[in-house]
């Protein structure tokens, strides 16, 4: 009699849950996830608020060798980077000039609600998707894009009250229009987990070295990505030139397993910030679309010298 | 408030919290593999006390909670499904298996390793099958035994003890 009714009760949920299978793949699961992320994620953002500073001490625990590195490194860097401020200071006037000519965007022009992670997915779902502790109440919305001081993060997949969800850029099911920023070729970056991004481009024929940065392309109304931000480097290229399964084995430039503090993107500036968000600021990439100056070759010039880049002269600290 | 009642809450409280704890801590530990997996030893823990009736909710119950709160993405229903007949045969194979000190544990791994087996069936029948390798399932798949064996350690007394307090009558192990 007990089996049964256990056995009724296992067609119903398998039924059941088919059904609810059929309705997510049909699209339909927002509602659901939305209302799980206000009513749940207030526990989440509670439980993380405890957990969290126990966690910190605990790996600063183990991270102490590293960081006295870290702090040599960083000495290192600061004299360097010293050295490259008195040498922008000349430049620098020259340089408002001709950006406001440019009238590209900085990174300053996005209106960013900054975020901490709360919640990692777990990895036996092989989906890559964190919980924020922003959400309706910042003016968090689904399909916003999610960025950190590296690059792109992701976008948000669903939103509660105080919490929302974004699905990371390597995740498996993410897509990403891409364009190789020295090549400008375009193509799609596709999450392939902690191995980061493969990129295959439209073009099988297009060049594509290693060691090229790759940007994202922009979505249509710039919903969910912002065209030019960061996604990584291209460490590996396979197959050859002209074969159809000629992909890029693409290096994030965010460390995805050490995700902390990020942003979400909740206003997008009124003009195309092109390629201005690369980090190491090297030349951004002459588009077509940059017209300017009456003379075509002229459009490749300003960016050159608007952002002096580590390749022009840069002496080192040591020599001076 | 009845017996029923007192029971499915306390199962509530039990499923939320496991997921809360496995989303915000278990899954931010610089552990290898997998990531723990609370939720199932929960539902075998609940399986294995009540029967395959109850684990059947439970499992159903549970699986719709963890596609639900955040951070869950993709498909709705996948997990309800798996742990619904994980719940069914795990309380089929408690009523008529003699019980000794470690036969829940290997219930406990056996349930963890079928049940992530069925996710990736499940997801390449969707067409949403993870791109990963043959060598990273198989470490996933180990680790997942593996960490679910060392929870139940753990979670297994504690749950059976907060069964007995509303239920004194039930097994315990």
């Amino acid at each position: 009699m007990r089996s049964r009714r256990a056995r009724l009760a296992l067609a119903i949920a398998v039924l059941v849950s088919i059904t609810f299978i059929i309705l997510s793949a049909r699209g339909s699961s927002t509602t659901a996830r939305d209302t799980g992320s206000s009513v749940f994620g207030p526990f989440e953002r509670l439980t993380s608020s405890v957990t969290k500073p126990i966690g910190n001490f605990f790996s600063s625990l183990t991270r102490i060798r590293s960081n006295e590195k870290t702090i040599s490194d960083l000495q290192q860097k600061n004299a360097a980077l010293q050295f490259d401020n008195r040498v922008l200071d000349g430049q620098s006037a020259r340089g408002r000039q001709l950006q406001s000519l440019l009238k590209t965007a900085g990174i300053g022009q996005l209106t960013i609600v900054p975020a901490q992670v709360i919640a990692v997915g777990p990895s036996q779902g092989f989906a890559w998707s964190i919980t924020l502790d922003a959400g309706s109440r910042d003016g968090v919305k689904t399909g916003q894009c999610v960025i950190n001081g590296d690059g792109l993060v992701g976008r948000v997949s669903s939103v509660g009250r105080s919490t929302s969800t974004v699905l990371l850029a390597i995740d498996p099911s993410s897509s990403i229009g891409a364009r190789a920023a020295k090549s400008s070729q375009i193509g799609i970056a596709t999450g392939d987990g902690l191995a980061g991004l493969t990129f295959q481009l439209l073009d099988p024929m297009a060049p594509l070295k290693k060691g090229d940065s790759l940007l994202s392309f922009g979505s249509k109304n710039k919903q969910p990505f912002l065209p030019g931000i960061p996604l990584g480097t291209i460490t590996d290229i396979k197959g050859a030139t002209g074969s159809l399964t000629r992909i890029a084995i693409v290096q994030p430039f965010v460390d995805f397993s050490g995700l902390d503090v990020v942003g979400i993107v909740v206003a997008i500036p009124d003009r195309d910030p092109r390629d201005s968000l690369l980090p190491s600021s090297p030349k951004p990439a002459p588009t077509v679309t940059i017209t300017i100056s009456p003379t075509s070759g002229a459009s490749s010039t300003p960016p050159s010298s608007a952002r002096p880049t580590p390749s022009t002269p840069t002496p080192k600290p040591s020599k001076s | 408030m009845s017996l029923f009642w007192r029971r499915f809450l306390v199962a509530g409280i039990w499923i939320v919290a496991a997921i809360v704890i496995q989303n915000v801590i278990l899954s931010q530990l610089p552990l290898p593999g997998a990531t723990p997996d609370l939720l199932l030893v929960l539902v075998v823990g609940w399986a294995m006390t009540k029967g395959s009736l109850e684990g059947v909710i439970v499992g159903f119950v549970a699986g719709l909670m963890l596609d639900v709160i955040p951070p869950a993405v993709g498909t709705v229903g996948v997990w309800p499904l798996i742990l619904a007949v994980v719940g069914y045969f795990v309380g089929l194979a408690a009523d008529d298996g003699q019980r000794s000190a470690i036969t829940p544990l290997v219930i406990v791994a056996l349930a963890s390793v079928a049940s992530m087996g069925a996710y990736l069936s499940v997801s390449v029948l969707l067409g949403t099958s993870p791109m990963t390798s043959a060598s990273e399932i198989i470490g996933q798949l180990f680790t997942q035994g593996l960490y679910a064996v060392a929870l139940a350690l753990a979670v297994l007394p504690a749950l059976s003890l907060s069964i007995r307090r509303i239920e004194p009558t039930s097994p315990r192990w």
